[in-house]
């Protein structure tokens, strides 16, 4: 198991992580293991980590196994990568998302839009 | 005279109107709902409603605070958020193309979208000057009225 590329710890009284990021690369594919939550909080670094790996991949997977939650601003993530992926002729899929991502993504359209699997 | 929701104590938690108190606001009302044995999936749907109408406050209403205000009775939530930010209800602002191309697509409006979707109800009121936001919903199964633990945080 790498290292996390990005780890957000909660301030408030070191309560616990808020979110992480860990990367599995495999030739030219890379897949972006996402933990917690991907919201307010943690969204802004969570883009700067996932346009990195969009600057050297054409095929990207958020797995999100292990993600709680996420809200519009974790959308907007998913929606920048989606956009870069597109334009550079690339492959962006999410993967195992739960019952209330999966509730997020068909109350924004996000189903219409994203590769899911 | 404590403010009740439904005869039922509620919790309450005055926050400056600042990013900085986002992890703040969520975890009270996460651990407010955890508390009184709201099902995981309903917390973590006020978890993203939390973070959705604090974050538009702070960064849009220029309020200096908000009272958040949180109460379980008979297995029903609700949520309210007043803050003393310039006047503005959120439910009149146009509803988002869901189901534009992605190259059309926009993130604003989605918040309160999905706010709105995921509640049973939202209602704004202005009341001597503050924005109001009340979100009520059911969890659908019996959950403790809210407990005195957090109550006396």
């Amino acid at each position: 198991m790498s290292a996390p590329l990005l780890r957000i710890n909660n301030k408030q009284a070191g309560r616990k992580i808020l979110m992480e990021i860990t990367k599995h690369a495999n030739g030219d594919k890379i897949t972006l293991s996402f933990t917690g939550r991907l919201d307010t909080t943690t969204a802004p670094q969570a883009e700067n980590t996932a346009m990195e790996a969009v600057s050297v991949s054409k095929d990207i997977t958020f797995d999100f196994t292990n993600l709680e939650y996420l809200s519009s601003a974790g959308l907007r993530v998913i929606l920048a990568v989606h956009k870069k992926m597109v334009a550079k002729g690339g492959t962006f899929t999410v993967s195992n998302v739960n019952e209330i991502i999966m509730k997020v993504f068909k109350i924004t359209g996000f189903v219409g839009i994203i590769n899911i699997k | 005279m404590k403010e009740e929701y439904f005869g039922s104590p509620i919790s309450e938690l005055t926050l400056k109107a600042d990013s900085e108190e986002m992890t703040k606001a969520a975890s009270f009302v996460e651990d407010t709902l955890t508390a009184a044995d709201c099902p995981m999936e309903i917390t973590m749907e006020f978890n993203i409603v939390v973070d959705e109408i604090f974050s538009n406050i702070y960064k849009y209403s220029c309020a200096s605070e908000v009272k958040i205000s949180c109460g379980i009775k008979n297995g029903n939530v609700m949520l309210r958020f007043s803050d003393d930010g310039t006047p503005y209800d959120p439910l009149q602002s146009a509803a988002p193309k869901t189901n534009a191309p992605a190259d059309e697509r926009v993130i604003g409006g989605l918040g309160i979208h999905l706010v709105h979707e995921l509640a049973d109800s939202v209602t704004y009121e202005n009341i001597n000057g503050r924005n109001i936001l009340t979100i009520l919903k059911a969890t659908g199964r019996a959950c403790s009225n809210v407990s005195a633990a957090v109550e006396n945080k």
